[in-house]
This record gives structure tokens, sequence and C-alpha cells, in this order.
């Protein structure tokens, strides 16, 4: 459906854009997952055509997309809804998507029912003539992404479609996605919400510095990197030692032993109970949880905001061996 | 390319509705300009030796030329607004002719500046008379031409300028310039020497010698040929400019 190759974009010093190469699939949802300034919607106005890329290819179901030739018939199949909502603000929500939906084309008759059709499945059909200025910002959203499948795209690109959207907008916002997925139409969506990825059951694209790290589907992800563990951290260097009675656990450190939790097997009290003579030394056990959050905090390097690990428990400065560790 | 026009051409009828300042800037404001400077326009004309000359035949393409060039400022207006409004992007992803956007959002202003010419010669006639020799034909052709012309610099000027504020300062500076050294407000005998020389490639002087000779019935094929063929040289630059210059949305 879509083939980007070592594309590149730069403004000036600002390299927004990494040699990135990306292929997306038809009937399916793309979830782009970046955080700001990433590139996502420099990405999304390469792939709408509304800027040229400085180097690299762009093929959307076969055709060039920077082949001029190819323009006009690439408006038809592509919806662009770009992140900052693009609403005449004077003029009625009815007359905001006629307008769009006459432009790509459609005669009087079929704009008409096409507009009437996509207020209701957007909710909107209350606010059909009310000036889009008097809109709450949820509700703005709706018409903006309306107005982007006027035309039944084949590609939809929205760019944080969600933004400034209360969470009943969003739930409508996520719905109706499913929906235009469902009959066939290849999403592209970026968003800096986990857990909007995993309610649009997405492939996941892990974009950072103007380059895609990481591309998975949900199962395949969490079959992968889903294996929770935890950290035990010693006061005295003998993680060696300990690893050498403790099951499923490496040396990280000469004080630190990793301890894989596969299925959930493990239990505090069994590494306390096998941890023996051992116990008195032991200063934490952390949980270290997989998940996507933390993958992507681990892909982009974003510790700082990540708490990948829940301290559980915490010796000063001996436990005492029959005590019940305290959870924190 | 012609049903993109007239859809973004209806649209910008419906968005004008919400908006009278075209009307007040375009229509208002030179009516007025022109019932109390006529006489002293015509009394400076004089001072030159240009007794022939009838006050309203001077002061009509004055205001023209002056309030006319705001005809730019409404296109450049109207384009950066659609950036502000995030539409600008939209309109190039869904419309499926470039050049029908363009056509179709210079229409409107293009239909004003005509109107604001011909209303400009009928208050003039009114209140000042003096105008019986008009070729009104060859009167609404020059107006046509110079309509074109400003609202076709009004895309580059849009082109230039990101933000309104900016636009709208260097817009209404450009439009005194522009009114001020085309020998309309002041005979060109009393302009710097230098300023002659940029008389001629200001569409303004071209306008003002064509439309002075069409209100005092003295137009020649020569003169007007060569007034319409320089005003349609620089619409063609400014059009083919703006055609290469809008098609993308960092522009
Ligand atoms: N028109 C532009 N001019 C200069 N720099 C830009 C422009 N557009 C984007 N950038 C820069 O490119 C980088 C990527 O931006 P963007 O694609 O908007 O990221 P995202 O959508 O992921 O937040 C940022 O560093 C941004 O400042
Ligand atoms: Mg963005």
């Amino acid at each position: 459906m879509l083939n980007i190759q070592q594309v590149t974009k730069r403004f000036g010093e600002i390299s927004a854009l990494n040699a990135l190469t990306l292929h997306i699939q038809e009937n399916q949802i793309s979830a782009i997952l970046a955080k700001n300034g990433a590139g996502k919607s420099t990405l999304m106005s390469l792939i709408a055509g509304l800027s040229q890329p400085c180097s690299g290819s762009i093929e959307i179901n076969g055709l060039n997309r920077l082949d001029k030739k190819n323009t006009l018939e690439l408006k038809k199949h592509i919806g662009f809804a770009a992140q900052n909502t693009g609403l005449y603000p004077m003029l009625s929500v009815h007359q905001n998507v006629y307008f769009f939906a006459k432009l790509h084309g459609l005669t009087h008759q079929q704009a008409k029912i096409r507009v009437e059709q996509l207020l209701k499945q957007f909710e909107l059909t209350e606010l059909t003539h009310r000036p889009c200025q008097t809109l709450s910002g949820g509700q703005k959203r709706r018409v903006h992404l309306a107005i982007a499948v006027v035309h039944r795209p084949k590609l939809l690109l929205l760019d944080e479609p969600t933004l400034g959207a209360d969470i009943y907008a969003r739930e409508a916002i996520l719905n109706v996605v499913k929906d235009i997925a469902k009959q066939g139409t290849a999403v592209i969506y970026t968003t800096h919400y986990l857990n909007e990825i995993e309610n649009l059951n997405a492939h996941i694209i892990i974009m950072d510095k103007g380059r895609v790290l990481h591309q998975a589907s949900q199962r395949e992800l969490q079959e992968k990197h889903n294996e929770n563990a935890f950290y035990v951290d010693f006061t005295l260097p003998i993680a060696e030692k300990v690893a050498h009675i403790l099951a499923h656990s490496t040396v990280v450190a000469a004080q630190r032993l990793h301890v894989k939790n596969h299925n959930n097997a493990h239990t505090i009290e069994h590494i306390v109970h096998a941890m023996g003579d051992f116990l008195p030394h032991i200063q934490q056990i952390k949980r270290h949880e997989s998940s996507l959050e933390n993958l992507f905090f681990t892909l982009t390097d974003s510790h700082s905001t990540a708490q990948p690990e829940t301290v559980l428990v915490k010796t000063k400065p001996v436990m005492h061996p029959k005590k019940e560790p305290s959870l924190l | 390319m012609i049903m993109t026009a007239l859809h973004v051409f209806i649209n910008e009828l419906r968005i004008m509705r919400h908006d009278a300042s075209p009307f007040v800037i375009l229509f208002i404001m030179p009516s007025l300009a022109l019932i109390l400077l006529t006489p002293a326009l015509g009394a400076i004309a004089r001072e030159y030796g240009q007794a022939s000359v009838t006050d309203s035949a001077l002061s009509v393409p004055a205001m023209t030329v002056m309030f006319g060039s705001l005809g730019a400022a409404f296109v450049s207006f109207s384009i950066v607004r659609e950036r502000d409004w995030a539409c600008w992007s939209r309109l190039l992803t869904s419309a499926h002719s470039t050049v029908g956007i363009i056509g179709g959002k210079l229409l409107p202003p293009m239909g004003l500046v005509i109107i604001q010419q011909v209303l400009l010669v009928i208050i003039g006639a009114a209140v000042y008379g003096g105008l019986g020799e008009l070729q009104a034909g060859a009167y609404i052709v020059g107006a046509s031409f110079f309509a074109i012309t400003i609202t076709a610099f009004g895309l580059v000027v849009a082109d230039m300028f990101s933000s309104l504020q900016k636009m709208n300062a260097v817009i209404h500076i450009g439009a005194l310039l522009f009114a001020s050294t085309s020998g309309a407000f002041i005979p060109i005998e009393s302009l710097p020497f230098y300023v002659k020389y940029l008389l001629y490639i200001s569409p303004g002087y071209w306008l003002v010698v064509y439309q002075k000779n069409a209100l005092l019935g003295t137009l020649t094929l020569p003169t007007a040929s060569i007034s319409l063929s320089i005003l349609s040289l620089q619409a063609f630059v400014f059009l083919a400019y703006a055609r290469a210059r809008l098609n993308c949305i960092n522009t």
C-alpha cells in the first residue's frame, strides 16, 4: 500500500526525517508512536504530498508520490486530517463538510447524502447548522475528521486525531476509525497515547528522531517483549554466587541479579525463600514490568520519565529472614 | 479547474457574508475620500499647468489606484487567513486543481475592484460632473486589467508573509507608496527624479495613464495597447510565481 524508502527531510539545520524507511499494509491501522518533534507531522505531510522530501522515495499503491503526474490520482485516494483542525470558523458544520465534498468532485446530490451520513457517523447531526467557531475542541476534531474521509479514501492519514478531545469524543473518534478500517481503508494514525494504540489494536511503529525504531503487531510485541522480571540488588558483590542457586537468574552486575519471571511463575516469596544464607545481603527487590510503554521508553531513551521498575522489597539494613517482605 | 474555481469562489462569497470589511474599505472609504479630496487634487493639477483636466478625471483614478491596490491586500489576507485556519493544506489535498483554487480566490476581490472603479466614476460624475466624454467600455476594460494585475500581486504578497500582522503593515505602506508614485495624487513633474524611473514598473502608473484618458475621452489605441500589455505582462509574472510557490504548505 505505502512504501517509503530512505526518506530524508531537512529544515535548514534541523533534520526532521533521517533516511526513514517504512512499509504499510492495506487493511490495517498503523499507529505511529513517537514523542513530540520526532517527525510524525513531517512524515504525514510528505505522504499527503504537501511537501517534498530532500531525498528518498514514496510509493502509494504502486504510484510514485513524487511524480507530479500522479498528484491528482493520489488526491482521490488519500484522506488527510492534519494535526491542527482545519475548519472555516464562521461557516456551519454542514457548509464545511459540503464544501470539501464538492472540491473532491461529488455532485450536489452525492455530497448532500454523504455529508448527512458522515454527520450521523460522527454524532454531529445536532450540530449541523452550528458555526464551527462555536464548537468544543472535541466537536471540532470530529468535523475535521469527517472532512478527511468525505471522499472515501483508501489511505487515511490521521495526525494526532484526538488532540484536545475529551474522553467521550476520543471514544467516538476511536470507534469511527475502527469502523473505517474495517471497511478496508488503510489508516496511519499518529499519537503519543499508548492506550489508544491498544484500543485500536493497531500495528505499532515506534519512531524517534526522524527514524523508525521498531515495528510490530500488538501480538508480536506482547510475545516478544512482555516478559516480566525481577531485579535483586545486594549489599555485597555476591550476584555471581546467588545466580547458581536461583533459577532463571542472570548476573547483570556484581551486586545485581536479573530474575526472569516467565508466565509470572515467580513470586517474591519464591525468591526470598530460595535465597537461603544470602538473604541478609539483599538490599532490594524490584519488579520490572514489560509493556508497550516501557518498550517505547527503552527504545526512545527517555528513562527519565519512565518508571519501568517498581520497588517491591527494600531492606534496611538487613531484613529478618522470617519476616514477610514489605510490599511498597 | 473551472469547477474547483467555482466551488472556491462560492465558498469565498460565503465567508465574505460574515465579514463586511472589504465593502467598507473598498467602497465606502474611497467614495468619501473622492468627495472630500477632488477639489484639492484639481487645484494642485492647475498649479502644475494642467488646466484642461477636469477635477474628477484626476481624482477618480487617484482613488482607484490608492484603494484598488487594497484589493491585493484582500487576496493576501484571504490566503494567509486560510493558513491561520489550517485550511490551506486541506484545500491543496482536496481540490483537484491548484490553479482552480487560486482562480476562485482571486475572483471575488477582482470583482470588487472592478465594481469599485465603476462606483467611483458614478460618484465623481454625480458630485463634480465633467465626465461627459467618458469612454465607458474602455474604462471597464482598463478596470478589469488592473483588477487582475493587482489581485495577482496579492498572491505574491501572500507568499512573502506568513503572518497577518506583518502582511497588513507592509501592504498598507505599499498601497500608499504605490498611489503616491502613480502620478495620480501628485503630478509627476513634482516628484523626485528617481521616482520617475520607478513609475514605469508600477501597475498604478499604467492604470492612471489609461483611465485618465478614458475619462477624458482621449484614449487612443496605442496608449491603450501599451498600458494593457504592461498590466498583462505583470499579471502573468505574478500568476506564474504564485502557481510555482503556493502549492505546498511551507510557503
Ligand atoms: N516548517 C518547518 N520549519 C522548520 N522546522 C520544522 C518545520 N516543520 C517541522 N520542523 C521541525 O522538524 C522536527 C519534526 O517536527 P514534526 O514533524 O512536527 O514532529 P512531530 O509531529 O512528531 O511532533 C521538529 O524538530 C520541528 O521543529
Ligand atoms: Mg506533529
